[in-house]
């Protein structure tokens, strides 16, 4: 028989894994690392489960783990990157599938620009993309309203501008060459 | 083309998580409760039950001075466990209690710590446990020469104070190479934060 714990964590990844992976795979580069980092997660929630109280909503409950063992994550894969030999940067991109599929493309070019943010932005940016409010956006982070609102200004314009082919030539034409050479 | 902010929120959420073994993930879970279980249990045990061992068979009710290296003994060894229960064994990181900057500041703090503990508290240990032993030995050898009770008590104590150096030294190296780098990364992150 499966306890109240165990029902409770399903109804948790159920309402909630989409999300977590796709903070996970706009912290780390390689799709392995956000598959380890989005177990981490897993494992933090169960452990911190009996200690919910209910008094804030769940999802910033899980947010906060969620990004908080992000940051911690990526602290250490930084060091551990540092340790390895120089990789050009087209190689530390996750390579898509189907590398032909437009709309993934378009899905590693935005991972991409959300990556090459400083860590605090990303935690910024990947709940911006979620809808999250700012004020559950300053509980998580630890910052004020007023200087979320200044910061997801910058964010978006700096990620419209590096997903916007007008103003920056066609990137998503380059990255397929890129891609396409990498491959060959 | 994602030309606006719009897009770019339907482009990210259109990407789903993979299939994931939950249930295998959910059973090595609680196997490893059991063990972490079991393991705060024998540490919750193994403290008490050295000490009343060395009341037991130390004949502490003969000398006051063996009371005392008893006491100074059970003084250092509840320190030690206290040290490592709170820095390693403890249940909760409280990630799921602050903010990324709180967060950040006790992981960094936490990692301090960890150093502090293997850099100053060691010493302390090893300070409390040479004089519990002297003094106990000092009882003990009473019957002996002064040059063998002398040479016993340098002994015991440059041995005490040289294994736990190059332990404590040893220590640090290894932290020196995996902690040292990350508490380097959460300062940048906690000035970042700041900012």
């Amino acid at each position: 028989m499966k306890s109240t714990k165990e029902l409770q964590f399903k109804s948790l990844y159920k309402n909630h894994k989409d999300k977590v992976y796709r903070l996970c795979l706009g912290f780390v580069k390689k799709k392995e690392l956000a598959n380890d980092l989005f177990q981490e997660i897993l494992i933090k929630v169960w452990r911190h489960l009996d200690s919910f109280k209910g008094e804030s909503d769940i999802s910033t409950w899980i947010y906060r783990i969620a990004y908080n063992t992000a940051l911690t994550f990526s602290a250490r894969e930084r060091k551990k990157d540092e340790k390895q030999t120089e990789i050009p940067s087209n190689q530390e991109l996750s390579e898509p599938e189907n590398y032909n599929s437009e709309q993934e493309i378009r899905i590693q070019m935005l991972y991409e620009a959300i990556n090459g943010l400083p860590e605090l932005d990303r935690v910024i940016a990947t709940l911006l993309l979620e809808n999250t409010s700012y004020k559950t956006i300053a509980e998580i982070s630890g910052i004020s309203e007023n200087y979320v609102a200044v910061k997801v200004n910058r964010i978006k314009a700096a990620l419209t501008q590096k997903l916007n082919p007008q103003a920056h030539g066609n990137q998503l034409q380059r990255y397929t060459t890129t891609l396409a050479k990498s491959k060959s | 083309m994602e030309t606006n902010f719009n897009d770019i929120q339907q482009l990210w959420q259109s990407q789903k998580a993979e299939n994931f073994d939950l249930a295998s993930l959910i059973e090595g879970l609680k196997k490893t409760e059991v063990k972490q279980k079991r393991e705060r249990i024998a540490i919750a045990i193994i403290t008490p039950a050295t000490l009343v061992f060395l009341f037991i068979f130390m004949p502490w009710q003969e000398s006051k001075a063996i009371l005392l290296s008893l006491l100074v003994i059970a003084v250092a060894m509840i320190g030690v466990g206290i040290l490592s229960f709170s820095s390693r064994i403890s249940p909760s990181d409280d990630s799921e209690n602050f903010s990324n900057k709180e967060y950040l500041k006790s992981q960094f703090e936490k990692l301090k710590f960890r150093y502090k503990i293997a850099g100053k508290y060691m010493y302390y240990y090893a300070f409390l446990l040479a004089v519990a032993l002297n003094v106990a030995y000092f009882v003990l050898l009473a019957p002996f020469s002064d040059l063998i009770r002398i040479l016993t008590h340098t002994g015991l104590t440059v041995m005490i104070f040289g294994i736990m150096h190059f332990s404590i030294k040893r220590r640090l190296k290894k932290y020196d190479k995996s902690l040292q780098p990350m508490m380097k990364q959460l300062e940048k992150l906690l000035t970042e934060a700041k900012n």
